[in-house]
């Protein structure tokens, strides 16, 4: 297998069990026991069990090419299907047409609800990840940090262009993290960050406190580098506030990725065009440094799950991202299609209402409905296994992954009714618990998405054999939100919530914070280890006090249960091998379309 | 001509009221526009900053006086979610929504009209039996569930055709024919039965016994009385094309004004649902209004009174 | 959105009631009562018949079916999931969560038949109402309720579910509320149309010129004869609320989750066509019966109690 940078990083002992990990020679239990008897420390065991399938079933690795970290010395077109033709080299031209399953938003870092894959197109961030998960520039030419940890310093090579041909000097990209401080509703994720100034051709970031995770959300779509300038004149009313009716990012970008943006149709499609002025990438890991192959990208939404692979196959489009769980497996059976999947940096959670204290209040009862539920069942059922069960927050790919939450929450009928008695309830003659003159029945509100009415018709059968009913609530996306984000007794009893960010701890610390009652906090939970955890993290100046503020903050999370964790999904990309070059890879949520080409 | 009169004037009545009803009742039914424009993780006050940014904290007939102001003017306005200027969604969405329903009624009518006259002229034979069977079928399949079949049926089986996306002639055939089945079923059964009627008047056994072509007499005499109803009545196959559009664009992706007016309800994207139910409440009261004035013109009885 | 009033051998079926129309004005001069009459051509009545032993097969599987079953159509079973038909146990298969799908099909009818019911009995009383008060108050009321009655009309019936669920927080109430306003309307047109039709009869006229007053009118002369024709729009309308909640249900409006509705059954199972296109096709056929035997059933009574009715029907039909 591709593995020969373990080996490299870790030695041959280490190699040896991974392989045997992937061979399903060994369980994942027994391969992580043997993986710290060699010395290996959590985070680089989490590493490479990201690199080498999270569960014994789903490996993430491709069908035909290996989707391991690929030396970035090496030529993309040799990571491509074996029983491909040898390929000449890269071919200019051609439109890469890409199925994609969300709705698109507007491709604007500072004002957008999400980034879609058009932003890895259209904007470059100061760094990105590269494929062993490694911080490397990629708008900037290098960057370092103080030994306090207190300063940041990125290189901003001269020459930098944006599309409408302004010049991006350290002083543009200072000013633009200044908005994104000033005006990004998702700013709060880098709040340990001070100022950011222009220091001749770098960029100084001044830190309140020393913080390891600094530079996580500046790899993130938010914080892509556009032109501020642009952005100001099109997004600014002259007194300085926010123009809520901006056209930037529906009708025009100015970006500074290698293509430029074309057309935006929400509902339909997207498409960018070359940037043919593209003065050239610094991220090592792309083959292509100067303008992309490509002429253009158009990436279709496809809200329709079973209609995405059969577009694929029928060749009505050359990429596709996440494809329908189900039709997985008969993708991986085309000879045709690569497939490419690793555990997305997402979960689902449910979060109970602690303002709802006779029902969630103790801490007993949230373990007791938490033994009550099939995890692993509910993988293989809804997501046709295309995921894992998930005992704590963090999917297990993470670097910080603490396997020790696996000691919780396992499923355990026996062990759930024996918490719930523990707790007080009482079984009713209806088969419905009574504590204190409480029946345990509750609303459990859902939003109107296939997967979520799934995960919810399971967990309500599961909690109805332990004496617990869950009265689901079908709503639409628009109610949804509204009934679960309310304060105190007004919101929902229960709802379950979906998060996706390419960065656990940064999220799910506005989920599980005292601070952000009652949203993002839908459980409300005050939980003084979570953020004493929270607090750690944030003041964490070493890669070890980072470690150790994350295992708590997971522990914790498992233990204490502010909400109850589901499981996490498979990203899943899939490829025509006429595509080349298109390598999304577990650190980063898309691809790069900079190496792209697409033969004949 | 007054009952034409009478007929504007309350067509416009209605769409007047139509504008109140949808403003205050997607207000009514809950929900939160601001939750699809800002990101998941903006807190409560972020939340009510916006809110109040954007004018959803004034009383509802302030903001509906306003949005009417804005209309009358021409001024659309943009969408709460994504921020898109909801003049170019309608020229966008509505020129594909409007290649999806003219090829539609043009079906309704090329195939539908065929098949009634030759169920009626080959009165009792097997093919009017087959042609029948198939009406009563196209009424009883919802097509929602028809859209499934063809898809999986002509793309994923066959692979004939696209399963979803727009706007090429290959892609427009399925969403295309299943949004015209139920119209086709019913033309053919009133094709069938006008056919049927004349057939069996006075005027067509003078024309047969002055030695004329049965060909000559259906062709130029019966088919031209049968089409009176069934012309005069298009305008209600387009109301009918328009609420099932709602649902038949949204199964094959096909990006019209129904997908857009079903995201924005779900999303409650006030100023885009609003104008998208509007336009379509328009399209229906509209072609309701002109079956009404083919009809009546159609109809000398009722010209009269 | 009619359903057979000729059925497969409509030529002959034709010929058969102009002959029995004869027939029975023999019969009329000879002071057979009209149920009498009714009676006799319901037994001829093919169409009917065939609707009437469908119907009989589509409630029996509503009412017996989840009786027989157990009508658990909760249990999952997660190490039998996307079995197909006929699998052990399991007449019509299993779904996602490895839920029985005969069940859930058996229940998901009765819910559809229940929706129908409620719909098709609140359009008739408030329908007829409201068609009354129209039709014999005339002037400022009669376009008043006309007014309302094509607004709802030209309403999108999805966008009107869409608001009534969103105001009322889901499950069936709101459906039934939705459908049913908007076949209120249906029958409330016709029922106007044939108040003013007998308000210009001699028997009105007559009652009228005697005194009475309105509303004795109304209710002892012009209730009665309006009742046939309403109920024989209703049993039409009963097929429209079938589809509409089928519609809807397919769009995630309608029985909250784990209750089946037959078109959620169709949504749900529709990501694994390729898989087990059973778990889509099962409830789909279910759809198509039901909505085949009430139409039937629908199509026959009005041939039996109204011939008139067939030519204004078809109008009604193409709203």
């Amino acid at each position: 297998m591709g593995n020969s940078w373990i080996r490299d990083e870790y030695g041959p002992e280490v190699a040896e069990l991974a392989d045997q990990y992937q061979a399903n020679q060994l369980d994942r239990r027994a391969f992580m026991k043997r993986l710290g008897m060699t010395g290996v420390g959590v985070a680089a065991a989490a590493s490479i069990l990201a690199a080498c399938g999270d569960d014994e079933e789903a490996a993430p690795t491709t069908t035909a090419a290996p989707a391991e970290p690929v030396d970035s010395d090496e030529a993309p077109a040799t990571t491509a299907a074996p029983e491909e033709p040898a390929a000449t080299g890269p071919t200019q031209g051609g439109t890469l047409r890409e199925g994609y399953n969300r709705d698109v938003s507007k491709h604007d870092p500072l004002t957008t609800n999400w980034y879609d894959p058009a932003f890895f197109a259209i904007y470059e961030a100061i760094l990105s990840n590269d494929p062993s998960g490694a911080d490397v520039p990629q708008f900037a030419s290098g960057f370092s940090v103080s030994d306090d940890g207190l300063t940041y310093t990125f290189d901003i090579p001269e020459g930098k262009l944006s599309h409408s041909g302004g010049t991006i000097d350290a002083e543009a990209v200072a000013e633009f993290y200044r908005s994104v401080q000033a005006f990004s509703f998702i700013a709060g994720l880098a709040a340990p960050v001070d100022t950011y100034e222009a220091d001749g051709n770098t960029v100084i970031m001044k830190m309140k406190n020393p913080w390891i995770g600094a530079l996580g959300p500046h790899k993130t779509g938010y914080w892509r580098i556009l032109n501020i300038n642009t952005w100001k004149e099109s997004t600014l009313n002259a007194d300085g506030t926010l123009n809520p009716e901006s056209s930037y990012g529906t009708e025009f970008a100015d970006g500074t990725g290698p293509f430029t943006h074309e057309e935006w149709v929400p509902g339909s499609h997207v498409s960018v065009s070359r940037w043919a002025d593209y003065p050239g990438s610094n991220t090592p890991f792309f083959e292509n440094k100067g303008p992309a192959y490509l002429d253009g990208i158009r990436w279709t939404v496809i809200t329709e799950e079973g209609q995405r692979a059969t577009q694929l196959e029928n060749g009505d489009i050359d990429t596709l991202i996440n494809p329908a769980h189900i039709d997985i497996s008969r993708l991986e059976n085309n000879s045709d299609l690569t497939v490419i999947r690793h555990p997305e940096w997402s979960g689902f959670h449910l979060a109970m209402n602690r303002d709802y204290d006779e029902l969630f209040g103790d801490v007993l009862t949230r373990q007791g409905l938490s033994h009550s539920l099939d995890r692993e069942g509910m993988v293989n059922a809804i997501l046709a296994g295309n995921g894992a069960a998930t005992y704590g927050p963090f999917p297990t790919t993470d670097r910080q992954y603490d396997p020790a939450v696996e000691q919780f929450n396992q499923f355990d009928v026996d062990l759930a009714n024996q918490k719930l008695d523990e707790a007080g309830w009482v079984m009713g003659d209806d088969g419905v618990r009574v504590r204190d003159g409480h029946r345990f029945e509750f609303r459990y509100l859902v939003e109107d998405e296939s997967v979520q009415k799934n995960v919810a018709a399971a967990v309500s059968a599961q909690f109805a054999k332990v004496g617990v009913r869950a009265n689901l609530n079908v709503v639409d996306r628009g109610l949804a939100f509204t009934e679960q984000s309310q304060p105190g007794r007004d919101s929902v009893e229960m709802s379950l919530f979906f998060w996706l960010w390419p960065i656990p701890l940064d999220v799910l610390i506005l989920f599980g914070w005292s601070a952000t009652i009652p949203v993002p906090n839908f459980s409300h939970a005050v939980e003084p280890r979570i953020d004493d955890a929270i607090a750690a993290w944030q003041q964490s100046a070493t890669e070890a006090e980072a470690q150790a503020a994350s295992s708590e903050f997971q522990l914790a999370w498992a233990e204490q249960l502010p909400y109850l964790p589901i499981m996490n999904q498979n990203a899943t990309f899939v490829h025509h091998n006429k595509v080349h070059g298109w390598q999304p890879f577990v650190w980063n949520l898309y691809p790069y379309y900079n190496d792209t080409w697409i033969e004949g | 001509m007054k009952r034409i009169a009478a007929r504007t004037l309350y067509t416009l009545i209605v769409l007047l009221l139509s504008s109140i009803a949808v403003f205050y009742a997607i207000r009514l039914s809950g929900g939160d526009a601001v939750s699809a424009r800002l990101p998941a993780s903006a807190s409560y006050e972020e939340r009510e900053e916006f809110r109040e940014l954007l004018g959803l904290n004034d009383p509802v007939h302030e903001q509906y006086f306003r949005y009417m102001g804005r209309l009358l003017t021409f001024d659309l306005g943009k969408s709460l979610t994504n921020n898109a200027d909801i003049f170019d969604m309608l020229t966008e969405h509505g020129k594909n929504s409007l290649v999806l329903g003219a090829a539609a009624f043009g079906l309704v009518f090329v195939i539908g009209v065929p098949l009634g006259i030759l169920a009626a002229v080959r009165r009792n034979s097997w093919a009017d039996g087959s042609v029948m069977t198939f009406s009563v079928a196209g009424m009883a399949v919802p097509n929602f569930w028809l859209a499934l079949l063809t898809v999986w049926l002509f793309a994923s089986t066959l692979g004939w055709l696209p399963s979803a996306g727009c706007c090429s002639t290959k892609q427009l055939i399925l969403p295309a024919v299943v949004l015209a089945m139920e119209g086709i079923a019913l033309t053919v059964r009133m094709t069938r039965s006008a056919m049927l009627e004349n057939l069996g008047q006075d005027f067509v056994r003078t024309l047969r016994a002055g030695g004329l072509s049965e060909a000559s007499i259906i062709g130029k005499h019966v088919l031209r009385n049968a089409m009176v109803p069934i012309i005069s009545l298009a305008g209600l196959r387009i109301g009918q094309i328009v609420g099932y559009a709602l649902v038949v664009e949204t199964i094959f992706g096909w990006p019209g004004l129904g997908q857009v007016l079903v995201n924005a309800v779900l999303r409650r994207d006030y100023p885009v649902a609003q104008f998208f139910s509007l336009v379509l409440i328009a399209i229906v009261v509209l072609s309701n209004w002109a079956a009404d004035v083919g009809y009546t013109v159609a109809n000398p009885r009722l010209r009269k009174a | 959105m009619t359903a057979a009033t000729e059925g497969a051998t409509p030529a002959v079926e034709a010929r058969r009631l102009d002959w029995e129309d004869r027939l029975l004005e023999l019969e009329e001069a000879q002071h057979v009562t009209r149920l009498q009459r009714s009676l006799r051509r319901m037994r001829h009545n093919r169409l009917l018949l065939l609707g009437s032993a469908l119907g009989v097969v589509v409630l029996a599987a509503g009412i017996l079916g989840p009786w027989v079953t157990g009508g658990d159509y909760v249990t999952q079973d997660f190490q039998d999931i996307h079995l197909p038909p006929l699998s052990d146990g399991h007449i019509f298969g299993t779904d996602v969560l490895g839920r029985d799908m005969a069940v859930r099909v058996f229940v998901g009818i009765r819910v559809s038949l229940t929706v129908a019911a409620g719909v098709t009995l609140l359009a008739l009383a408030a329908g007829i109402v409201l068609g009354m008060v129209a039709g014999y108050l005339r002037g400022w009321t009669d376009r008043a309720i006309g007014g309302a009655v094509d607004f709802i009309w030209g309403f999108p019936l999805i966008l009107l579910a869409v608001l009534f669920v969103g105001g009322m927080g889901g499950g069936l109430f709101p459906v039934i509320l939705a459908v049913g306003l908007v076949n209120t309307a249906a029958i409330a047109r016709v029922v106007r149309g044939e108040v003013l039709t007998l308000s210009q009869r001699e028997f009105v006229e007559a009652a009228r010129a005697g005194g009475y007053s309105s509303m004795r009118i109304m209710w002892r002369h012009i209730f009665p004869n309006i009742l046939a024709p309403a109920f024989v729009l209703a049993s039409y309308y009963v097929a429209v609320a079938v589809i509409a909640e089928a519609a809807l249900s397919f769009i995630g409006l309608g029985a909250q989750p784990p209750t089946p509705s037959l078109g959620q059954m169709v949504a749900d199972g529709r990501n694994y066509l390729r898989l087990n296109h059973w778990e889509s096709t099962i409830p789909g056929i279910a759809i198509v019966l039901v909505v085949l035997s009430v139409s039937l059933i629908g199509d026959g009574l009005r041939d039996v109690f109204d011939p008139r009715l067939r030519h204004e029907a078809k109008s009604v039909d193409e709203q």
